[in-house]
């Protein structure tokens, strides 16, 4: 009964229905199913192209202070995007660089930071792209930025709506997940030797419908890459001060050797100890005086 | 009180630095006045704390030599920073001045021989060691400046304590 009253539709009305289908199942998966970005950037590529166990340098880094220190994000050579996406924009990359910069100007140790644009550094350049960046930017130090950030998308029960068209611009059927891992390595250029490291994580989680989803991806992106970066200056200070304890107590010339420039500033100072001595000393002429 | 005065007023800081290229130019004050600035408060409270009891006990038992003192040796330390120190771009520090003071008043001390001679050998030996250490010390970066691009300058201490030998000397002998 039921099956005579299909088979009485009339073609007309069939391929209506194929066709309704067939949109519904490209927007489906247009929208629909797990999907993974995946953008990278790695300071071992950049320094070390093919070369599978780099030797480490021999010789103690010789830093002369005050040091001129560059930042420069890593470029990227490795962006796999299963749906193509913008990675981070060089405008992007040039204000979290200011950032970090702007939290380590003033010390007394640092003359200046420089933001060293990715275009000064070619995919796998090595220390001699560096060498490059020292000789044109006058650096000693830079601090190279790598990346590696993932990003998942997965539908929940409301991307059922996304069937009604009207759905897909109202509903968050999308869920996005993007995890991002900074990390600075900072490197003395002449000595080829890595100073210190410190890394900075961040988990984003958001609702997107699915009209807006690639928008909301490039605003996840874009938070994920501030809040690592929050969490990579933190870092660095500790590691800058974890440094600089390494070599105010390791034995002379073991971790890094320092020096002046020319123009350094002098001071003469007494200490407490030096009170404290003359103090006994006084205390003891006092007392011999007395007795 | 000039150097409080100084210290409380950072805009003089600038104009009165020992600076090697202002003095080079022809500010000659900079030789006086540099040793006034201070690149912290525990810096100029340091300096004070030997610099004052050393002044002025020095003043009391010998008024116009500690006078005499007080107006040579903070040119007579910045020449020889000038002469020593190449690199030295900048300077500041009642420091050279109070070791200068101290050595002075151990000197006259001495000279005067009164009893207690020990004392005052022990802080012309004390002084002589601080000097050592600073020479000889491996880690100027991490010194105790509340800024870490000021270094130890131990020449400024061995100068003080030269001129103050010096004018010192021929009174302990006469």
């Amino acid at each position: 009964m039921a099956f005579s009253r299909v088979s009485a539709w009339s073609p007309p009305v069939l391929c209506v229905l194929g066709v309704a289908l067939l949109i519904g199942g490209g927007c489906s998966g247009m929208w629909g199913g797990k999907r993974k970005t995946e953008r990278s950037s790695s300071v071992v590529n950049y320094l070390y192209p093919g070369e599978a166990n780099p030797l480490p340098p021999t010789e103690v880094p010789v830093l002369r202070l005050p040091l001129r220190v560059g930042i420069a994000f890593v470029p990227s050579g490795n962006t796999r995007a299963y749906y193509q996406d913008a990675a981070i924009t060089e405008v992007q990359k040039t204000a979290l660089m200011e950032r970090v910069a702007v939290e380590f100007k003033g010390r007394d140790y640092i003359q200046s930071i420089e933001v060293v644009p990715t275009s000064y550094l070619r995919p796998a350049g090595g220390f001699t792209n560096l060498d490059q960046v020292r000789g044109l930017l006058g650096v000693d130090v830079i601090a190279l930025v790598a990346y590696d950030q993932v990003q998942f998308t997965n539908e929940n029960i409301l991307s059922l709506a996304y069937w009604t068209i009207v759905g897909a611009y109202i509903f968050h059927g999308n869920k996005n997940d993007t995890d991002t891992l900074m990390e600075a390595a900072v490197y003395d250029i002449a000595s080829r030797h890595l100073l210190f490291r410190a890394p900075g994580a961040s988990h984003v989680e958001a609702g997107a419908a699915a009209a807006y989803m690639e928008q909301r991806k490039r605003a996840d992106g874009a938070k994920g890459f501030e809040l690592a970066t929050d969490d990579m200056i933190k870092n660095l200070k500790t590691q800058l001060e974890a440094f600089r304890e390494r070599v105010k107590t390791a034995p002379a010339g073991t971790v890094a050797r320092i020096e002046r420039k020319p123009g350094y500033t002098g001071g003469g100072s007494f200490g407490g100890g030096f009170i404290v001595a003359g103090l006994l000393l006084w205390g003891v002429r006092w007392w011999r005086r007395r007795s | 009180m000039v150097a409080v005065g100084v210290f409380l007023v950072p805009a003089w800081a600038p104009t009165l630095l020992y600076d090697r290229a202002g003095i080079v130019r022809g500010e000659w004050w900079r030789l006086w006045s540099g040793h006034l600035v201070h690149f912290g408060p525990a810096h100029l409270a340091w300096n004070l704390a030997v610099l004052l009891p050393a002044g002025l006990w020095a003043e009391r038992i010998a008024a116009s030599r500690t006078r005499l003192l007080l107006a040579l040796a903070p040119p007579a330390m910045a020449i020889v920073l000038l002469i020593g120190l190449p690199d030295l771009a900048r300077y500041g520090g009642l420091s050279g001045l109070a070791s200068a003071l101290l050595a002075f008043l151990a000197c006259t001390q001495l000279g005067r021989a009164k009893g207690d001679s020990w004392f005052w050998w022990s802080v012309l030996g004390l002084l002589l060691g601080k000097i050592g250490a600073e020479i000889s010390s491996v880690h100027p970066l991490f010194a105790r400046f509340a800024t870490d691009d000021v270094r130890p300058v131990p020449l400024a201490h061995a100068a003080g304590l030269g001129v103050a030998v010096l004018m010192a000397l021929p009174r302990s002998h006469a």
